[in-house]
């Protein structure tokens, strides 16, 4: 084979110079992998061949990627210099002087069986497993390379770097493993290394398909899954849920084939690792925080319960009261039109005592209610904020029913003083152009709009101080809400395994990759 | 060529090659210069007999003034002035119906009468219904904000209104060209209205706010059509009729309304007049051209 022409060699940063043949790829950028010290090139070749049948590499390596052959020769001067020979070309890959022909770069080869490995963006190591991604080998994937390859407007980028590249330099420590190995002459070892394990292709279909053996069946699924989906968009509890069942199906699919994958080799199977160990981590934090939480409410239920009912009546009851009634009275010297307000005040003040008097028959429950939530913490410390959060939900369904109705009354007015105030012009909103006409309207249609524009413009300020009393307590209910989100949030799905491996050992870990020139040009 | 036949062989083409230079101007250049092309000059007795309907208007605008104070007060009876307006309503129908008979344009009246009934019986019921809502809407402004807000509204009012008379061939196309001064002076009704103290008196005003400005207005431009001495004798029923109604409110009033009408009706043509000698309007061969619209009436 033909070496070509390139201007690039990747060199093993942590091979031991020896005298021998090395091997490699030789696509674009030349990448050696290592030297085979063989005395002939033929010996060499003979190792290399035996080393790439062997049914460990056959099982890390894809069929239709290059393989690797022998590039050239090296050998060691007496003052520790290399002195590489590939093809024509002469090169001393540990001090390239200027005026090499080539570019040299060093790279240190990943160890493949403590899990390391380069890649070009984190995205291998995707912790959200609840993200459909398109794996790499499926040929929807090949389908859109394919055809992203044929736009030749998308910028060219001049890296040498590529997925080949990168994949060879991903290969190369496993490689020089193996041809190590054959030429210590251990073939029957090799091949008695445990079967590869077949790469599972992600987690099993999503949904488990019943059996639908009727139109029954099959529509009273659909009507659970229907039901289903409404209850957890209404109640958070419901979603917790539903994310746990989740991440216990993916545990469960994945349980097999990490067992049996001890020496992990595939970058695919590295990243369902991580993500695995993740999961379990997680859900072991949340049920120990969970006990935790769960043990304080219930010992102090009594008190707590005692504590909610007073701070749900003053609060949620008295305050509310005490604003409507200070609306009512010109609050703050603004104006208000008393027939309007009275009508709002008194519909109001009605909603809440009626509230107030179902909050005070619940009141004996409380108790209860609190143990059964720290019961619940055996699930995970999740649950108990998701439930607490349902209940903070239920415990304001008053105020979010005001907030309602202030809000349509609001935006009714709205868009009715807009339309009126288009007719006071004499214009008209034309809904095919989107635009506003001149428009020639009838006698008795000016005259009432006119005296409803007047009627409507007096009565805004009423509405509009009902509507922001409304508004902002709900926000608050709203930013409460948000805060235990978050915290639901971080327990769920933070990437503490990440994080530990960060710390433990970064080669673990790929992100970006970055080269660093050390004689005049940069490479990257 | 000499510089003497330079005129005389003078193109404005400033493409084709010419003896003379390019920036030569000849003697007979704007000579296309038109002054006053158009001009037809006013004359007084002209000017006063249109300055009649801004009288008519004014007037109105103080007869409503005038009547809301009385209510205001309490001097007036709400019921009266119910029957007022209605039977202005109806002598208002009656004038009209006699114009269109005298114009021959009987074909629409039919469609168009029972159309006038529905829409007024459902103003009528409409008014009624809001009545006691607008009664308390304006209860926590004070007076001064009120009478404010009125006075700019029908500022507006007078300042937008129309004018000129209506051709009679085109009534049938009519429209009403300026929305934004009856609704003003409507909205401002609304709100003088909601400090009275009744609902029967809210009831009343709106009534006659609506028979003074959304439907006298049209009605007056058909009368403009009429012969000179309809017109006076209108605009000085209305005019004295509105000096008779400020008289016992306040005297002063009376004085400066009186001041203002003549001046309006007869310095103000005055002026116009003596003004017309400082008209300059240029014309010529380079003005976008005008178009002359034909009437529809004089195709046969």
């Amino acid at each position: 084979m033909r070496q070509q022409d390139t201007s690039t060699v990747f060199w093993p940063i942590d091979l031991l110079p020896c005298s021998g043949f090395c091997y490699g790829w030789d696509s674009d950028p030349i990448c050696v992998a290592g030297i085979v010290q063989a005395d002939t090139k033929d010996a060499a070749e003979k190792i290399l061949s035996v080393a790439q049948n062997d049914p460990h590499w056959l099982a890390l390596w894809d069929h239709r990627a290059k393989s690797a052959v022998v590039l050239g020769h090296c050998s060691v001067s007496d003052r520790r210099e290399v002195i590489v020979r590939l093809g024509h070309v002469t090169l001393n890959p540990l001090n390239p002087g200027n005026g090499q022909p080539r570019t040299v770069v060093h790279y240190q080869r990943p160890k493949r069986d403590a899990m390391r490995f380069y890649s070009l963006d984190s995205r291998e190591l995707d912790i959200l497993y609840s993200q459909i991604v398109i794996p790499s080998t499926s040929p929807l994937y090949q389908k859109s390379v394919e055809v992203l390859e044929q736009d030749f407007t998308r910028p060219l980028l001049a890296s040498p770097f590529d997925n080949e590249t990168l994949n060879q330099i991903n290969a190369a420590y496993s490689l020089a493993n193996i041809v190590s190995r054959t030429a210590l002459g251990n073939i029957e070892n090799i091949g008695a290394l445990h079967s590869s394990p077949s790469v599972q292709s992600g987690s099993r279909a999503t949904t488990t398909d019943l059996e639908c053996n009727g139109r029954h069946l099959r529509r009273m699924k659909l009507l659970l899954f229907a039901i289903y989906h409404l209850l957890s968009n209404l109640l958070i509890t419901v979603e917790q849920i539903d994310v746990r069942a989740e991440q216990a199906r993916f545990m469960y699919n994945h349980v097999p084939a990490i067992r049996s994958n001890e020496n992990s080799s595939s970058i695919d199977s590295i990243s369902r690792y991580i993500k695995f160990y993740n999961c379990v981590w997680l859900v072991l934090n949340d049920i120990i925080i969970g006990v935790a939480f769960g043990s304080f409410l219930c010992e102090n239920s009594l008190l707590l319960s005692q504590l909610l009912d007073y701070y749900a009546q003053s609060y949620l009851v008295n305050s509310i009261r005490q604003g409507l009634m200070w609306l009512n009275n010109w609050p703050a010297g603004l104006k208000l039109n008393t027939e309007l307000s009275e009508f709002y005040c008194h519909t109001f003040i009605g909603t809440i005592s009626i509230w107030g008097h179902v909050l005070q028959n619940a009141a004996p429950y409380y108790p209860s209610i609190l143990w059964i939530v720290g019961a619940m913490g055996c699930c995970g410390m999740t649950m108990i904020v998701s439930l607490l959060s349902d209940l903070l939900n239920i415990l304001t369904l008053h105020i979010y029913l005001c907030y309602c109705l202030s809000t349509a009354a609001f935006s009714l007015e709205l868009s009715l003083s807009a339309s009126l105030w288009n007719l006071f012009r004499g214009k008209r909103y034309n809904v095919l152009r989107n635009r506003l006409d001149s428009w020639d309207y009838d006698m008795d249609q000016l005259l009432l709009g006119t005296i409803l524009f007047v009627l409507v413009a007096f009565l805004y300020p009423t509405v509009l101080v009902y509507y922001a009393l409304f508004a902002i307590t709900y926000l608050a209910i709203i930013l409460v809400q948000a805060v235990l989100d978050t915290v639901s949030a971080l327990l769920n799905h933070f990437p503490l395994f990440a994080l530990m491996l960060r710390v433990k050992d970064p080669m673990r870990l790929p992100g970006f990759i970055r080269a660093r020139g050390t004689v005049q040009k940069q490479l990257v | 060529m000499a510089q003497e036949n330079w005129d005389h062989g003078w193109e404005r083409l400033l493409w084709k090659q010419k003896s003379y230079p390019d920036n030569f101007v000849p003697k007979s250049f704007l000579s296309s210069l038109r002054q006053n092309p158009n001009f037809r000059p006013y004359t007084y007795l002209q000017l006063v007999i249109s300055a009649c309907a801004i009288t008519q208007h004014l007037s109105t605008i103080i007869i409503f003034l005038d009547v809301f104070a009385r209510l205001y007060d309490g001097a007036l009876d709400a019921r009266i002035l119910i029957w007022a307006s209605v039977l202005s309503f109806g002598v208002g129908f009656a004038s009209a119906s006699l114009l269109d008979l005298r114009t021959d344009h009987i074909a629409s009246l039919t469609g168009s009468k029972a159309k006038t009934v529905k829409s007024s019986i459902l103003v009528f019921l409409a008014l009624m219904s809001l009545s006691p809502v607008l009664r308390t809407l304006t209860a926590a402004t004070s007076s001064d904000s009120i009478w404010a807000l009125s006075a700019c509204l029908f500022v507006l009012n007078a300042l937008l209104a129309d004018y000129t008379a209506l051709q009679p061939e085109l009534h049938r196309h009519r429209r009403l060209t300026s929305v934004l001064s009856m609704n003003a002076a409507i909205s401002s009704a609304v709100v003088l209205a909601s400090r009275l103290p009744s609902d029967l008196a809210v009831f009343a005003l709106l009534l006659m706010a609506i028979q003074l400005f959304a439907l006298f207005p049209p009605l007056r431009r058909r009368l403009q059509t009429c012969p000179v001495l309809v017109q006076i004798l209108i605009t000085t029923a209305l005019g004295g009729s509105s000096l008779a109604l400020t008289l016992p409110l306040s005297t002063p009033a009376t004085i400066l309304i009186t001041v203002s009408f003549i001046f309006v009706t007869f310095v103000a043509p005055g002026v116009l007049v003596w003004a017309q000698k400082y008209k300059n309007e240029i014309r010529g061969t380079w003005d976008p051209a005008v178009p002359k619209i034909n009437n529809a009436a004089t195709f046969s």
